[in-house]
């Protein structure tokens, strides 16, 4: 019996940890007990959340029907459409030349926002994955096989596929 | 940076649980996961010992942590389809 139970309480550290603290521990090493689990989920993000988010990046987003978000950066404003989301997060839009011109030279204005965006090949690239409020729980979207995301007026909304290897 | 980020989660977390995650609304999961013995039987381990440890300036009249002091051993183990909780009391 290879189970861990009561039966060796005294091992246990601090009395105050709870069952949630193992799920932590284990979420922190990469989950190795759950190895095999498959989880789809449905996540809608609402337009607050998503700007609570990026505001350390000074990024704002304003989100519309048909995969359409309209994102502010101080006076720049521009509208772009979502084309795919990445398992590393990684956020592939497709805008407007003008946008992309536009982004290029915010980009060699502010080098400090090349962490999180790219323009190449016509398109435009917000590494999600890298935004601190986002990069914390790397060790839970690291198991990310496949993100599909549409938008409604006001919210995206994320499927996800997860699967532990 | 870490600091600023566990706060703002946490602030955001308490804000969708005060609203009933109304702005969730639309969350659907669902999947399969196997889950190891010894990390249910750690979990639980866990569980039983943050009920029988009332938290500072709780009151609590111990009736359930002098039970739980009781619970010498409780372990789950699956066998063919079946959940077999094993388990020791004594006084």
């Amino acid at each position: 019996m290879g189970g861990r139970g009561l039966s060796d309480r005294t091992s246990c550290g601090d009395r105050s940890r709870s069952a949630l603290s193992v799920i932590e521990k284990e979420a922190l090493a990469g989950f190795p007990r759950i190895r095999g689990a498959r989880v789809h989920a449905t996540v809608p993000i609402s337009q607050e959340i998503l700007n609570y988010l990026l505001r350390t990046i000074q990024i704002g987003v304003k989100i519309e029907e048909h995969n359409r978000v309209l994102i502010s950066f101080r006076m720049f404003r521009a509208a772009a459409e979502i084309v795919g989301v990445t398992p590393d997060l990684v956020v592939v839009l497709s805008t407007s030349w003008v946008l992309r011109t536009t982004l290029r030279a915010v980009l060699a204005w502010k080098p400090s926002l090349q962490a999180y965006m790219a323009e190449k090949d016509g398109f435009v690239y917000v590494f999600c994955g890298l935004i601190p409020a986002v990069r914390r729980y790397e060790y839970l979207w690291q198991h990310l096989t496949e993100v599909r995301a549409r938008t409604q007026a006001g919210r995206l909304i994320l499927d996800l596929d997860i699967h532990v290897r | 940076m870490f600091a600023k980020g566990a706060t703002m989660a946490s602030s955001l977390l308490q804000e969708l649980i005060a609203n009933r995650f109304a702005k969730l609304a639309g969350l659907n999961i669902s999947g399969t996961i196997p889950l190891q013995q010894d990390l249910v039987n750690e979990a639980l381990a866990e569980l039983v010992q943050s009920w029988s440890a009332p938290k500072q300036g709780q009151s609590s009249d111990g009736s359930v942590t002098r039970m739980l002091e009781l619970v010498r051993k409780l372990e789950v183990r699956a066998e063919q389809g079946v959940i077999l909780v094993d388990f020791e009391i004594g006084v």
